[in-house]
């Protein structure tokens, strides 16, 4: 009889557990899971955990949060040379504590299974033998239906143990050679200077720009106003320049060092800035033959 | 002879010419008159829900298809509603909008911000949240909860012959209690459905036109606005007055003109709306459209990441 009663008990507790469960974090069918690669990481040497998304519904936008043991593994660097994200509207968010948050959206929605979001490339650091890297609950999913509806996917862990380096191998070498086997340069799929239409006085930069190979490194801009070019500058999109900017050029690097570069005009600017430009020509010919015929009267 | 073989010749070469021309007429060739097949896509079943803060409505205000009273403002109410689609099957992607008028012949008004019927936020449920559980008796596939016109992109396609159900969550604000209220959804392009079987209604709360028993001299009296027994004269016409509640303003007005949520923050739940618009052009896309260059794209998401607030 207790034994019914306990299993009674259990069944209502889990009941009334599932019913008070906030609605929005029940979203059957998506999924967030980790893997690394290589499948049996080497003690010293990079790796990849491959973050991925399955989903039965369309997805379009992705709010990841992803923890590591900072004592037992260092961050090299993320990648999203192989992500379904197009949009990333901000850099990710490495914190101390080993969190590492990202946030972006797609383009075309993603229903399926293994859509890669990111990667974090990672080197166990000397006596690490085993680590975990979880999925911390803010990690959210958003649904592809107009309304950015929010909705909390199924995550899963993973664990992983370190074979120790052989006898000879240098510590830190590089078991994953991305780099070496790209020679493409970085695709600049979109740019635009176009004056920003809520604050007026400043034009945005606006740019897509991918790698599926290394991935993007660097992106470098500079403009000119009148005739003389800017420095370079770090830049991400978007970036808002002064309104008198006629002319920009972006200069994307990859991972591998391959560089593209694209030039942009803002042909109204240009033709306001060029019809100054030849007004003060004509002034500057104008003065100097002025000055001439003078001189080759008094002379 | 010979004319006379040549006119027998001429004769059955007109025969079968003839014969020829009869068999292709009486042969397989037809005409085919195609007629493109409609969906037919109707309103049919509802039910008013006391509103809770959760996917699920559980405390019914009255039976299927059987209206309740107007509740007074300022009350929040859930509709479940159910959609039937006949010969072919509503793909999922459908967006509808829902509406009101006192009469079913109309006009109807499409719910909005200060119209007096609004939508509710429930903070527990997420706007376009995918049903889990119907609870209309024929309803075949849950499709989404609304807390806004229009409803999320349908998630799951309705075959035909069967019922998708929709939830909808609205407050009455500045609505009278003495006049009925008709619900209808329609298509969020501004068409109506094919169909209204049902459409979900609020009774009018009865007003007696009674007199109020007046005591010469004493108090009470009809100022109070308590009545009570029969004969006399009538009330004057039954009116609620309710303020407003006041809006909202996001603090920048830049930020409001591109939080497209109305939570006066740009996250990713904006950049989520704004790339489902993504490559579409029309008036409907006015409000995602930055630059008004009639399309949504990539220059809309970068003013949107220019100013995003997280």
């Amino acid at each position: 009889m207790k034994t019914f009663l306990k299993i009674g008990f259990v069944i209502s507790a889990a009941t009334a557990v599932f019913l008070t469960y906030p609605a929005h974090a029940i979203a059957a069918g998506a999924t967030i899971f980790l893997e690394n690669e290589p499948k049996t990481p080497v003690e010293g040497r990079e790796f990849v955990v491959r973050v991925y998304a399955s989903s039965d519904q369309p997805l379009n936008g992705y709010e990841l949060a992803v923890s590591f043991e900072p004592n037992k593994l260092e961050l090299l660097r993320t990648d999203t040379a192989r992500s379904i994200i197009d949009i990333w509207p901000k850099q990710p968010l490495v914190y101390a504590s080993g969190d590492v948050r990202w946030s972006g959206a797609s383009i075309e929605p993603f229903v399926g299974d293994r859509g890669e979001l990111f990667a974090l490339h990672l080197r166990a650091l000397p006596g690490a033998s085993t680590t975990t890297i979880g999925i911390r609950r803010e990690t959210a999913l958003y649904l592809a239906n107009g309304k950015g509806t929010k909705i909390t996917p199924q995550a899963q862990e993973l664990s992983m143990t370190f074979v120790p380096a052989a006898g000879g191998e240098e510590p830190g070498s590089v078991d994953v050679p991305l780099q070496s086997l790209d020679n493409a340069p970085p695709v600049i799929s979109f740019f635009a200077l176009e004056q920003d239409p809520i604050t007026p006085g400043q034009k945005l930069l606006s740019f897509q720009t991918s790698d599926s190979e290394s991935g993007i490194a660097n992106i470098e801009a500079r403009a000119r106003s009148w005739f003389l070019w800017g420095g370079w500058w770090p830049t991400r999109n978007p970036d808002a320049l002064p309104s008198g900017v006629w002319e920009a050029e972006l200069r994307i690097t990859d991972h591998a060092g391959n560089v593209a570069q694209a030039i942009i005009y803002d042909w109204r600017t240009a033709g306001a800035k060029g019809g100054i430009m030849f007004l003060v020509i004509v002034l500057i010919v104008w003065i100097a033959r002025a000055v001439l015929v003078r001189m080759r009267q008094h002379g | 002879m010979p004319r006379y073989f040549l006119l027998l010749s001429l004769a059955c070469v007109l025969l079968g010419v003839s014969a020829a021309s009869d068999l292709r007429a009486a042969g397989v060739s037809s005409t085919v008159i195609t007629v493109p097949s409609v969906s037919v896509v109707t309103e049919r079943d509802y039910r008013w829900y006391s509103n809770i803060d959760a996917l699920t409505p559980t405390a019914a205000l009255a039976d299927e298809n059987v209206s309740t009273t107007v509740p007074t403002a300022g009350t929040v109410l859930r509709l479940r509603a159910n959609i039937g689609a006949e010969t072919l099957p509503l793909n999922t992607g459908t967006t509808f909008s829902l509406q009101y008028a006192n009469s079913t012949s109309g006009p109807w008004t499409t719910l909005s911000t200060s119209t007096n019927w609004i939508f509710a936020d429930d903070p527990g449920v997420a706007d376009g949240q995918i049903i889990v559980t119907t609870v209309l008796s024929a309803s075949d596939v849950g499709e989404s909860y609304s807390e806004s016109n229009p409803t999320a992109a349908s998630p799951n396609a309705v075959i035909a012959g069967q019922e998708g159900e929709w939830d909808w969550v609205m407050q009455n604000n500045t609505a009278t209690t003495s006049a009925p209220w008709f619900f209808r959804m329609i298509y969020s392009s501004g068409t109506a459905l094919d169909a209204y079987t049902n459409y979900p209604m609020l009774s009018a709360i009865a007003v007696s036109t009674s007199t109020a028993t007046t005591t010469p001299g004493g108090g009470g009296g009809s100022g109070g606005g308590t009545y009570a027994g029969g004969g006399g004269f009538p009330l004057p016409p039954f009116h609620i007055e309710t303020e407003k509640p006041p809006p909202t303003p996001c603090d920048s007005p830049i930020v409001e003109r591109v939080d497209l949520s109305g939570d006066c923050r740009i996250d990713m739940v904006d950049l989520s709306i704004l790339m489902y618009y993504y490559h579409r052009t029309g008036p409907e896309i006015a409000e995602y459209d930055f630059n008004e260059n009639n399309s949504v794209d990539l220059f809309d998401v970068s003013v949107m990441m220019y100013y995003w607030t997280g």
